[in-house]
């Protein structure tokens, strides 16, 4: 043995390298943990996403969150006779303490206007509000406008759009729309606002004062005209039409003076705004017509 | 004593072990025996057991195939192992004290605590053991200079 291989001239500590018998691994023992820890971890990954859908208590100087209601145009909608009515029904409402009117223009064909001649035949027509704004230096029209099929202004410099092509309003928000292109080759119209609302999210505006606000809404499919009563800011009613249920919004030309027109199932008439003709030779309309 | 607690579960459970063959678990049971038995040595034959206290081991000294035993009081005994084998022996049953002991060359195993006097030009050294009976053995130069160090460094 290597132990007994000793000179004489050597010295040997006995049990200098000894050591004692390794104890054996225990590997019951360890499969048990392993077991319990991967069983702890599988109920703690399994209930997790259920711990995280519980809702926080809320704290002691917490506001609790109010639970979600359904918009109020929810059952207006519902019961308006949009079969046989013709006119533009209108519903006032208060949201977030900001008062706003709701138009919903029916069984009307909407249609883009160029010029005041819309104020003569008001009668025709059962809404209109004026739509793309109109530079103050040469008089243009603001960004793409597509009239009847007719482009009359190219570029983007807002990105919310309104295209009409074939009496169906869309309201949407992108640099580039298809919907420019089908409106000029089907005879449709299209012109270009502030964006308000994107896909049911805010979109922030580079307008910060208050105004009179309006706005052309598709809310649940049904495209209304929604006007602040108030002085307010874009961003308050842009987050108050998310809350009335506005999926896409964009701005119309706002302010106390902005023309406008609504009629009502029973041909009464309401002039809005100032209707005293200004010589702008590009002041636009949004029209629904009888 | 700690020490002697965790060596003897250590042997304890290799003894219970399935895999391990039958003679190394008697090694194993001679060692925990020895351990619980605390300091004393066991030289078991078919014949004869002889059972020394590590305390009382003076030092042993080859004699061809055997050995003999020297311990204090002047007591000595010659047993039918190799030096190797004790050697072995102590180092198994005699974990914590087994450092006290020393292999010199071939044919010596000391105990350190009975060192009185080393000279390693004359190859001497002399052990003292408690009733100062002194034992003059002889080793080599390089041993006892070698052993001399070793108590010098204290690392024992």
């Amino acid at each position: 043995m290597k132990e007994e291989n000793i000179l004489d001239s050597e010295i040997r500590v006995i049990g200098g390298n000894q050591k004692p018998p390794q104890t054996p691994f225990p590997w019951r023992l360890f499969a048990i943990i392993v077991g319990v820890i991967t069983v702890i971890g599988l109920i703690v990954w399994w209930q997790w996403p259920e711990a995280s859908d519980k809702p926080d208590e809320p704290g002691l100087f917490e506001q609790e969150q109010p639970i979600a209601q359904p918009h109020p145009l929810v059952n207006w909608f519902a019961s308006i006779d949009t079969i046989r009515t013709i006119g533009t029904v209108t519903k006032d409402i208060s949201i977030n303490d900001i008062p706003l009117r709701v138009y919903a223009p029916l069984n009307s064909t909407p249609h883009l206007e160029i010029g005041y001649k819309i104020a003569d035949n008001r009668e025709s027509s059962i809404l209109f509000f004026q739509a793309a704004d109109v530079r103050a230096d040469n008089g243009k029209i603001v960004g793409a406008f597509v009239l009847h099929g007719k482009p009359l202004s190219w570029g983007l410099s807002k990105r919310g759009y309104c295209a009409i092509i074939n009496g169906e309003v869309t309201v949407g928000v992108a640099d580039n729309s298809p919907l420019f292109e089908k409106a000029t080759n089907e005879n449709g119209d299209f012109f270009r606002q502030y964006p308000l609302v994107d896909n049911g999210k805010l979109v922030e505006s580079e307008l910060k004062s208050k105004a009179i606000r309006r706005a052309l809404c598709d809310v649940e499919g049904h495209i209304v005209v929604v006007e602040t009563q108030t002085i307010e800011s874009m961003h308050d009613f842009a987050h108050a039409l998310i809350d009335i249920g506005t999926s896409n919004a964009i701005y119309l030309v706002g302010s106390s003076s902005a023309m406008g027109w609504s009629m009502d199932a029973y041909g009464n008439g309401t002039k809005m705004g100032l209707w005293d003709p200004r010589k702008i030779k590009n002041i636009s309309f949004i029209v629904w017509a009888k | 004593m700690m020490n002697d607690f965790i060596h003897l579960d250590a042997y304890l459970v290799q003894i219970r072990h399935k895999n391990l063959h039958i003679s190394q678990k008697k090694q194993y049971l001679c060692t925990a025996i020895a351990i619980m038995t605390n300091t004393h040595l066991i030289i078991s034959t078919s014949n004869d057991l002889l059972r020394v206290a590590a305390r009382h081991i003076l030092y042993i000294s080859s004699d061809g195939n055997y050995c003999n035993f020297f311990q204090t009081g002047g007591e000595m005994r010659l047993v039918t192992f190799q030096l190797g084998q004790i050697e072995r022996m102590i180092a198994d049953q005699l974990p914590e004290l087994s450092q006290n002991f020393v292999r010199i060359g071939k044919s010596l195993i000391i105990n350190l605590n009975y060192v009185y006097y080393i000279h390693v030009p004359k190859q001497q050294l002399i052990l003292v053991d408690n009733q100062q009976n002194r034992y003059t053995l002889s080793a080599s130069k390089e041993a006892l200079k070698a052993l001399k160090e070793l108590i010098e460094n204290g690392k024992l």
